[in-house]
């Protein structure tokens, strides 16, 4: 398939830095807090109705608060990705009518203001949330290609692969070995590096599936097999040899699978995939 | 507008009606006061 070049040989994706102030929905949980001394006002001259707002509207924008948190994470996430789907549910967009509600309901019946300014009052703090947080994204981010794949697979592909160098490095954590645990965290960084190309060039999607099925689970199966040995103190000089020899394997397939995916040498990567799957295959690792 | 501007704007408006409505209704958490017949 012709790719354009800049596709075949994407940039290095590197998440923006945190910006150095996030209130995170903190702002929704201190505006308001003056609903509290508010209601123990109302507790203290007999009002129910006003216990009722006061109580209630701090409740509805804590509720906010943390509908608007959750929002801003599945935002981030969102922006940190190349492909993904929009968020599941606009919480950023709920959290602003819920405050909306709040704000209007206790300036109408707690501050007894009249209708049309405690509506007032409820439009300027959904303009005040919309300005100040934005509503969620609503458009599925993804790179047009004759691939053939959904967003939502590319998405589930690049997760699962996730999962699983996290469980690589989880394992990697128990090996009480510096060589064996610089080439682990070596083959998780091409690993990842290769989903890295994934996001920018989807096309790779078939080929870059089945290489990380075989060998990136080959890969987990083998380290989590090693650490728990390692673990129970029974290792032999062999079974040492054993896991550095394929260690080795997968680390050497790993770069030169990456440099072939970016090649796009289709059958090069099968011959490669079927040998390393044999190997695991004779090593008992798969 | 720039982003800076808008999250300020926000910010101001979300401080004036939410810090408004809540502190007015803070004065006024009180039972609303019963009309007296104040006719003879």
């Amino acid at each position: 398939m012709n790719t354009p070049n800049a596709q075949r040989t994407p940039q290095r994706f590197v998440k923006k830095s945190k910006p150095w102030f996030s209130s995170n929905g903190l702002l929704l949980t201190i505006l308001p807090f003056a609903c509290i001394p508010a209601t123990i006002a109302a507790f203290s001259k007999g009002n129910l109705l006003g216990i009722i707002i006061n109580a209630g509207g701090y409740a509805l924008f804590l509720l906010a608060a943390k509908l608007l948190q959750n929002g801003l994470i599945a935002e981030m996430a969102y922006e940190a990705k190349r492909v993904t789907r929009a968020p599941k549910w606009p919480l950023k967009t709920l959290a602003a009518f819920i405050v909306a509600l709040a704000t209007f309901i206790i300036a109408w019946l707690g501050a007894h203001n009249t209708f049309l300014v405690s509506l007032a009052f409820g439009g300027g703090a959904l303009l005040g949330m919309y300005l100040n947080y934005g509503f969620d994204p609503r458009t599925e981010k993804s790179i047009l290609g004759g691939h053939g794949y959904t967003t939502e697979e590319i998405t589930q592909t690049i997760d699962q692969a996730e999962k699983v160098i996290f469980s690589i490095e989880t394992a990697n954590n128990q090996i009480r070995n510096s060589e064996f645990n610089k080439r682990i965290d070596r083959i998780c960084d091409t690993a990842r590096n290769i989903l890295v190309e994934l996001e920018a060039n989807p096309a790779a999607i078939r080929r870059t599936r089945k290489f990380l099925l075989v060998y990136l689970e080959g890969a987990s199966k083998v380290t989590a097999g090693y650490a728990s040995t390692h673990q129970q103190a029974v290792l032999t000089s062999d079974l040492e040899q054993n896991f550095r020899n394929v260690l080795d394997s997968i680390e050497t397939v790993f770069k030169e699978q990456k440099e072939k995916l970016l090649e796009e040498d289709l059958f090069d990567l099968d011959v490669q995939m079927e040998v390393l799957a044999t190997q695991l295959k004779n090593e008992g690792v798969v | 507008m720039p982003k800076l501007l808008r999250k300020f704007l926000g910010l101001i408006l979300l401080m004036t009606t939410i810090g408004l409505a809540t502190c007015q209704s803070m004065s006024k958490a009180e039972p609303m006061p019963v009309q007296a017949n104040m006719t003879l």
